[in-house]
């Protein structure tokens, strides 16, 4: 409630070209904005250049004077339709390059239970999540590694949360199958 | 499964180059036309924001406020001095609520947070006087509360240093609260030597690191200001911002002195003997050449250190604070490697005592380290093991470079 509030009156302090307010919305959102795209189009540079586009889309959108309800779900918005557009753009999703070889990805050297057991390594965690199909991938990001809350999720993909629990379900056992 | 989802957490390391978001966020910022501020209408609706913000949870402070309204300013002033356990303590308690209320600025809240911290510190201090055995609980709860209480000051400094225009006033308020750490630092430390329940022992450790990450980001928000000549010497001096420069390398250097103690105190040959026992069984990833890795680069932290000293006395403070922290960060590298130590030759001794089997190096807990100093908390290691080849009644033998006293014997400074 007091988060909300705050970032209430830092949109509203943006909404008057208050300089500041704008430097505490990039502080906060930018490596959160960044690693979501990242595990969208799985490559650092690109990952860059879209969430810079994010923060100049939020910007104008202020500066517009536009209203925003909800500062978190909106600029998680912003970002999923820039990398939508992105893609809409070169009409072909692009190949991950710093996981390229995510096809190699998992040591089936290993059985599930020792894989459960072992402490991964992050390339190993990415690769598993590149794995992912993507709306799987998007919950699992903001589950477990932004650590949102269910309804929060639920307003940044505009879906219920019974939606967002059950995908959550899914890309978990999918995670599951892919170790097994 | 479990495991998995806690790993990802780590994934929080990927992150945006630093140059990328320094040059970003310059390019955004200077999209940003300077505005006249908001009209009549909308600075209203902050105000009304604010104020709702300030009155959450609203019942609790207004039977507190109630509550204190209700006493005569006898008791009130009799409880200001009442420590946990006095029949006071909780009048005390709802006087800072209130306390809390009134406070309607950023700047303000981290006064007030401040202010309890302090008293939390004096608490703590009397606390330490009685017998810990039977103060056990009143120990516990009040470190927790000075925790809370000085992170909660950090918190409403950061807000007050994106909110406020007066940035005077918000390094003022960071100069008090870089003191209120380390006075708190150097109680917890008295604490930690007291008290014999392992739970408070770790209780203690943990507020000592909050204390030492507060005295960090304050000390670097001061410097950053001061170098910056955002600050006059009416809230700070050049010569006060080298102490609390110097208060921070001192912290450091404590640190270093324990990490060093540790070190010293390794035998690889004996380490390693129990990573091959463990190689496979336990979850770690310790390797023979981290053991190795440390023992040659024990001195590497004193000697950034040293650097850093160095650079105190050339009043170049903001390149002695990137020392320090580089310092810091080897001491902390290398702590970790010691924890890791821990907990291969801890299961190692575990495994020989379930299998019953004897083995020549007597891996049994007790000391493989000999006591910590109270000043750290990652370092606070809990002995583990005594290894066969060491004399425990020995005094460890520290490699101490010449120099390596702090610097100037320093008080914190106050501000004018």
């Amino acid at each position: 409630m007091r988060k909300k509030i705050t970032e209430k009156i830092v949109v509203l302090k943006a909404l008057q070209g208050n300089k500041e307010a704008f430097g505490y919305i990039f502080d906060k959102y930018s490596k959160k904005i960044y690693r979501f795209i990242l595990f969208k189009v799985s490559n650092h540079e690109l990952a860059e250049d879209l969430t810079s586009q994010v923060f100049l889309k939020v910007w104008e959108h202020i500066l517009d004077k536009n209203k925003i309800k909800n500062l978190q779900a909106f600029i998680y918005q912003v970002a999923r339709n820039i990398v939508i557009d992105h893609y809409r753009s070169k009409e072909k999703e692009e190949l991950p390059l710093i996981y390229e070889e995510s096809d190699k990805l998992i040591n089936t050297n290993f059985s599930s239970e020792e894989f459960f057991s072992k402490k991964f390594e992050n390339d190993t965690l990415i690769k598993i999540i590149n794995k992912l199909k993507g709306s799987y991938r998007e919950v699992i990001v903001l589950k477990y590694i932004e650590e949102l809350s269910i309804s929060e999720i639920a307003e940044i993909l505009e879906k219920s949360k019974v939606n967002v629990r059950v995908l959550l379900h899914r890309a978990l056992k999918e995670i599951k199958k892919l170790i097994s | 499964m479990k495991i998995l989802l806690k790993n990802l957490k780590n994934l929080r390391q990927l992150e945006p180059r630093l140059e990328w978001a320094m040059r970003t966020k310059s390019f955004l910022m200077s999209k940003i036309e300077e505005k006249e501020t908001g009209n009549f209408v909308e600075r209203f609706h902050i105000f009304i924001l604010r104020l709702e913000r300030k009155l959450i949870p609203s019942p609790v402070k207004i039977i507190a406020t109630l509550l204190v309204l209700s006493l005569a300013s006898g008791t009130t002033l009799a409880a200001k001095a009442a420590i946990p356990g006095n029949p006071l303590y909780p009048v005390k308690t709802q006087i800072e609520k209130v306390e809390l209320v009134l406070a309607t600025t950023p700047k303000a809240e981290a006064v007030v947070h401040l202010n309890h911290a302090k008293n939390r510190i004096f608490e703590v201090e009397q606390l330490n006087k009685k017998d810990p055995m039977i103060m056990a609980d009143q120990i516990n709860n009040t470190v927790k509360n000075l925790k809370k209480d000085i992170t909660a000051s950090q918190n409403s400094l950061e807000i007050a240093e994106k909110d406020e225009n007066n940035v005077e006033a918000v390094v003022a308020v960071a100069v008090q609260l870089n003191q209120g750490a380390v006075q708190a630092s150097q109680v917890l430390n008295q604490t930690v030597t007291n008290v014999s329940s392992e739970e408070i022992k770790q209780t203690v450790s943990e507020a000592v690191e909050t204390t030492e990450a507060v005295q960090d980001n304050t000390t670097s928000l001061i410097v950053d200001k001061k170098v910056n000549g955002l600050v006059s010497d009416r809230t700070v001096t050049t010569d006060q911002v080298k102490e609390i420069v110097v208060n921070n390398i001192n912290t450091i250097e404590n640190k270093i002195k324990s990490v060093e103690e540790k070190v010293n105190q390794i035998e690889s040959v004996k380490v390693n003997e129990a990573i091959n026992q463990q190689e496979g069984i336990v979850d770690t990833d310790l390797k023979k050449e981290d053991v190795v890795e440390i023992i040659n680069k024990k001195e590497e932290a004193r000697q950034v250190l040293e650097e850093a000293k160095k650079l105190v006395n050339e009043t170049a403070l903001s390149e002695a604070l990137v020392k320090a922290k580089e310092s810091k960060e080897i001491a902390q590298e290398t702590q970790r490697v010691l924890n890791k130590i821990d907990k291969v030759i801890q299961e190692a001794s575990n495994q020989n005592q379930t299998s019953g089997t004897e083995i020549d190096n007597k891996l049994i807990p007790g000391q493989i380290y000999s006591t910590t100093t109270a000043s750290s908390t990652v370092l606070e290691v809990s002995p583990i093991i005594e290894l066969g080849g060491i004399n425990n009644e020995e005094e460890p033998v520290i490699d101490k470079p010449a120099g390596s006293e702090p610097l100037i014997e320093t008080t914190p400074p106050t501000t004018n």
